[in-house]
């Protein structure tokens, strides 16, 4: 396990989503990456079916094909704090909870690519979709040989600065925050929590204002 | 869901469980626990003492309540919590075994505060059961104690207190794939208790038989 950073990839104007993913495919490969399998991240979210005292209690299940044993449970209410990773069989047991919390299809997410293999990084570049619909690209970048957080900033801007056409100048705001609490070693769960994080942005901004 | 995902969903994992249960006075113990060791052979991890801390949740909101429970060794501190979940009891009667459903879990140790804070359980009570346990092929033995499980003044650690009760509790179980297998599991449970039989009577569990 090392460390993942989760950026949006903008999509250059007057290209679709799914060419700007083709086009990037074909510069990872050009820049000598090697490509590896297909990778699928879903989000599907479950709602109270009845209210009870207090707020409302959602919860998100995330999986990532990468990851085929596990699957991560995060509360909309403190993620940080409260989400968990469990065996992929606690999934069974959502379904015994149906008369309590029911999963809404219109909210899950998907986020679907290839993922490409340079030396001790990966790179998942992929398309994130809502209901069937194309809502931008996501480029996970891991750093598979280095678990510390906090030595490897320069490092991974440096590399992700490479491949993304607008060069960042700091690591996405979930780790920054992350770093500033010290928290070291990095586990699946930061990375999926990253996900979650953009994966509630989009779902915002898809809420006309 | 994408079909690379389901590779390794519930559907794979078997969840019934076929069990028998019985009890032996403390005096009795290690003549059982002699038998056992002769049964089950000289494996790694046969007769190994466990401590394990119980803590059942419910949710109350719903008819009839969702119960579960986790579980954590206080031996092993490095192993994950696991979270149980175990379906109704197959209430036909001319059963021999008790068959449940069992969703067994392994979680991060933050799942109490998930299933409270998270999800809406309530924590209703806990325990301790100490003993060993052991494996002969597919069939697991566990003879245990439970004991009360006081807190110290902080909340946050757990020791275990005193014994509820003077005996032990066995539990013969094995956990297999439901359906109609061509291999009936009961059978090796069944197999097994009668090994026991001189040593101590192994039942199905009788849930009319609890006080109500």
């Amino acid at each position: 396990m090392g460390i993942t950073w989760v950026l949006v990839y903008p999509t250059p104007e007057g290209k679709t989503h799914n060419q700007a993913l083709e086009d990037l495919g074909k510069q990872l490969l050009a820049m000598g990456f090697e490509k590896d399998q297909p990778y699928t991240v879903e989000c599907e979210t479950y709602f109270p079916v009845f209210n009870l005292p207090g707020p409302p209690k959602i919860f998100h299940v995330i999986l990532d094909s990468d990851r085929p044993a596990s699957c991560f449970l995060v509360p909309d209410k403190d993620p940080l704090g409260l989400s968990i990773v469990a065996e992929r069989s606690f999934m069974g047991f959502l379904g015994k909870l149906s008369k309590a919390y029911s999963a809404k299809k219109s909210t899950n997410v998907e986020v679907k690519g290839t993922s490409y293999l340079f030396h001790d990084f990966t790179v998942r570049p992929g398309v994130l979709t809502i209901m069937g619909s194309v809502r931008g690209i996501v480029l996970e970048t891991e750093l598979r040989s280095c678990p510390v957080l906090i030595t490897a900033v320069e490092l991974m801007k440096e590399f992700v600065n490479t491949i993304l056409p607008t060069p960042i100048d700091a690591p996405p705001p979930f780790l920054s925050s992350r770093i500033a609490a010290g928290a070291i070693p990095v586990s699946h769960l930061d990375t999926v929590l990253q996900y979650f994080d953009m994966f509630k942005s989009v779902r915002n901004s898809m809420i006309p204002k | 869901m994408d079909p690379l995902l389901k590779i390794a969903t519930f559907n794979s994992i078997p969840n019934q469980e076929y069990a028998l249960y019985g009890s032996v006075l403390e005096s009795q113990v290690d003549t059982l626990l002699h038998r056992l060791k002769g049964l089950c052979g000289t494996l790694p991890g046969n007769g190994d003492p466990f401590e394990d801390h119980y803590i059942s949740y419910s949710f109350k909101h719903v008819s009839p309540p969702i119960v579960v429970r986790t579980a954590r060794s206080l031996i092993q501190n490095v192993v994950p919590w696991k979270f149980q979940y175990y379906g109704t009891e197959q209430s036909d009667s001319n059963r021999s075994v008790t068959q449940r459903q069992i969703i067994d879990a392994c979680c991060s140790v933050k799942i109490p505060t998930f299933l409270q804070e998270g999800l809406g359980f309530q924590m209703d009570f806990e325990y301790i059961m100490k003993g060993y346990s052991f494996a002969k092929n597919r069939v697991k033995i566990s003879v245990g104690r439970v004991y009360t499980a006081p807190r110290d003044a902080s909340g946050s650690s757990v020791l275990a207190g005193e014994p509820v009760s003077g005996s032990y509790l066995v539990e013969v179980s094995t956990v297999a794939f439901g359906g109609n297998t061509d291999e009936p599991s009961d059978k090796d449970v069944i197999q097994f208790a009668e090994q026991l039989k001189s040593i101590v009577k192994l039942e199905r569990f009788d849930p009319k038989r609890l006080p109500a």
